[in-house]
């Protein structure tokens, strides 16, 4: 029998009278765990049970009466209207808060206290857009809103709001990050919207009473006006190849040369530069320049370091014959301004096809990343001089294309030697385009 | 059998209801049926019967207080309000206990009033310290344990009526009242010679 059941006979035996010492010798193999067990039992069956006096029970009953009479006598309506009211009143409360709050950060304007936590909050819209297109979209809104509060800020004060000034850049940037794989016709309308915030700050930096606030808006124009240039230079198709002679048309791009800084490389393609050729290198005078030039540091001035009140016009262009070879797809901005109309004396009767010279950078360029490779700005990246073969006049080794192009060019676009129309003499040198 | 009479289902369904709409005498009624077996259970936990007699008299005020929320188990009503107020009762033993730390009561067994078959006054000591170590002992035991022994030598219940007030089976209470006994045995010294051995 298992123990717990022995037990309770045990206690039914014990509350029967019957004595300890006779239970536990009914049951001698369990006696030493019974024996204290029953002991504890005896000793609570001995104790009296204890009750409630009259007068207690009396007593009680009162503040039983009591309690209850306070509980149902009807409470103060101020009591009654606080324990009603109190919730409606805390989430209305909370309400009028939020929708003050709101209110107030909207219709904050520049100066104000809370003007940083509206450029903040008007950015949340881009955080529900999915697409890179509609992102890109949405931060050039914002970019907008910015700066019609610099506008804004500039008529009222006559100065530049800086939050507002680097909230515009900071959304033209951010569009131009998210639209950098976009396609081109997609890049080339982000990058006119971003320009024409380029073009509103150069207005208003013509019209600023402050030199101060004129330079900051110049310099931020500069800026607005490299991501645009950047932007947009990826975003042109590949130009078609162009005829001979046929410079290319300042209308060809998508910016009006006047609003456009010259095309900045922004992308370093390392170019193999040309070994000596083994053909001869007629000693026209076609792409004579001179030996030594050196590309200009402003030439490679990066998109993020513009220089206030520098024109970004390049102003180291080597004379260049218009080249047949077919501009393969550019990743690096290629303004209308980029590739100039050829102002060097190039010899009435010299055809090009006398100075060319095998390109053997286009057999080696496959592995060329099509990457874009920032570099930090004003980090020259010079061109590589090149040894030439001794001339009778210094020829130039750097290579006469002033649109920096992505520099990729097919082996198909190998041109042909002997080509009475082909392309115009290959410098042994061409710069490097600098990101 | 039980010194008190037992509390039936019908009862506990009948006062309820008024008491939760305010009638005084319905919670006078409850408070008749509850007392003595609150007060015995309080008793044994605190080891003083003034204290005790304050304790079951605010089980009732709080009864008061929330009844208006409280909800019948309609398959066991008598067993569930009597759950609750045994519920409400192991809480206020907690505040007292809090309470007497922090005053460092010490005084346990001076107010047990003591009523033995053999009054006397040798026995009537000797249960005075069996009390006093009782009332230590309880508060090792667990809730059920202190119930079970409560209602098995307190108020005289057999197996199947503590069954039904905790809502358990006779097993359960059997094996509760095993543990328990053991428990207290250890705790009561049960090394020491039991006078009837």
């Amino acid at each position: 029998m298992e123990l717990t059941s022995i037990l309770d006979e045990c206690l039914r035996r014990l509350a029967a009278g019957e004595s300890p010492a006779d239970i536990l010798a009914s049951h001698p193999q369990h006696a030493s765990e019974l024996a204290p067990m029953l002991n504890a039992a005896a000793g609570l069956a001995g104790l009296s049970r204890p009750h409630l006096s009259e007068a207690q029970r009396l007593a009680a009953k009162v503040t039983l009466r009591e309690v209850a009479a306070a509980r149902a006598a009807p409470q103060p309506w101020f009591i009654r209207l606080r324990s009603a009211a109190l919730p409606v009143a805390l989430v209305l409360a909370a309400v009028v808060f939020v929708v003050l709050s709101v209110s107030a950060v909207a219709s904050s304007q520049p100066g104000d206290a809370i003007y940083a936590l509206r450029v903040i909050a008007e950015r949340a819209p881009v955080l529900i857009r999915f697409t890179p297109a509609a992102r890109a979209s949405a931060e050039l809104a914002v970019a907008d809103r910015r700066l019609t509060d610099v506008s804004t800020y500039l008529a009222t004060s006559g100065e530049v709001y800086p939050t507002a000034l680097d909230a515009l850049l900071d959304g033209d940037a951010a569009a131009a990050q998210r639209a950098e794989h976009l396609p081109g016709q997609v890049r080339a309308e982000i990058a006119g919207r971003m320009e024409a915030h380029a073009a509103e700050l150069s207005a208003l930096a013509a019209t600023a009473p402050n030199p101060t606030a004129a330079e900051q808006l110049r310099v931020a124009a500069a800026r607005a006006n490299s991501l645009a240039s950047q932007l947009g230079d990826g975003a042109l198709p590949p130009s078609p190849p162009t005829a001979p002679g046929a410079g290319p048309s300042p209308s060809n791009g998508h910016t009006p040369p006047a609003a456009t800084p010259a095309p900045v490389p922004s992308a370093t393609v390392p170019v193999p530069t040309a070994t000596p050729s083994p053909l001869p290198v007629s000693p026209q005078p076609t792409l004579i320049a001179d030996p030594t030039v050196t590309p200009r540091p402003h030439l490679l001035l990066t998109l993020m370091a513009v220089t206030p009140g520098r024109t970004r016009r390049p102003t180291f262009v080597p004379p260049v014959q218009p080249s047949g070879v077919p501009i393969t797809p550019s990743e690096t901005p290629v303004g209308p301004t980029a590739t100039s109309a050829p102002t060097t004396p190039v010899g009435p009767g010299s055809p090009p096809s006398l100075t060319w010279t095998p390109r053997p950078t286009h057999t080696a360029r496959p592995e060329l990343p099509r990457t874009r490779t920032r570099v930090p700005p004003q980090l020259p990246r010079l061109h590589t001089p090149t040894p030439v073969p001794p001339t009778s006049e210094p020829v130039s080794t750097a290579t006469p294309v002033s649109a920096p192009t992505s520099g990729v060019a097919p082996p198909t676009d190998e041109p042909q030697p002997g080509n009475p129309g082909g392309p115009p003499p290959e410098p042994t040198r061409r710069p490097r385009r600098v990101g | 059998m039980a010194i008190d009479p037992a509390i039936d289902d019908a009862q506990i369904t009948s006062l309820l209801p008024r008491c939760q709409r305010g009638d005084t005498a319905a919670v006078e009624a409850l408070y008749d049926l509850y007392a003595d077996r609150l007060y015995r259970y309080l008793l044994a936990r605190v080891g003083n019967a003034d204290a005790a007699a304050d304790l079951t008299t605010e089980i009732f005020v709080r009864v008061l207080k929330n009844i208006g929320g409280f909800r019948l188990n309609s398959r066991r009503p008598a067993a569930s309000f009597s759950a609750w107020l045994y519920r409400i009762a192991a809480n206020l033993v907690a505040d007292h206990h809090r309470q007497r730390r922090r005053t460092a009561e010490t005084d346990l067994s001076e107010d047990l009033r003591i009523a033995t078959r053999e009054p006397t006054p040798h026995r009537l000591v000797e249960q005075q310290e069996i009390l006093a170590g009782l009332s230590q002992a309880m508060e090792a035991l667990s809730e059920d344990q202190r119930l079970v022994i409560l209602g098995k030598f307190g108020e005289d219940m057999s197996n199947a009526e503590v069954a039904r007030w905790l809502g358990k089976t006779e097993g359960a209470v059997k094996s509760l009242q095993h543990r328990a006994l053991q428990a207290l045995g250890r705790l009561l010294g049960a090394e020491e010679q039991p006078s009837w051995s």
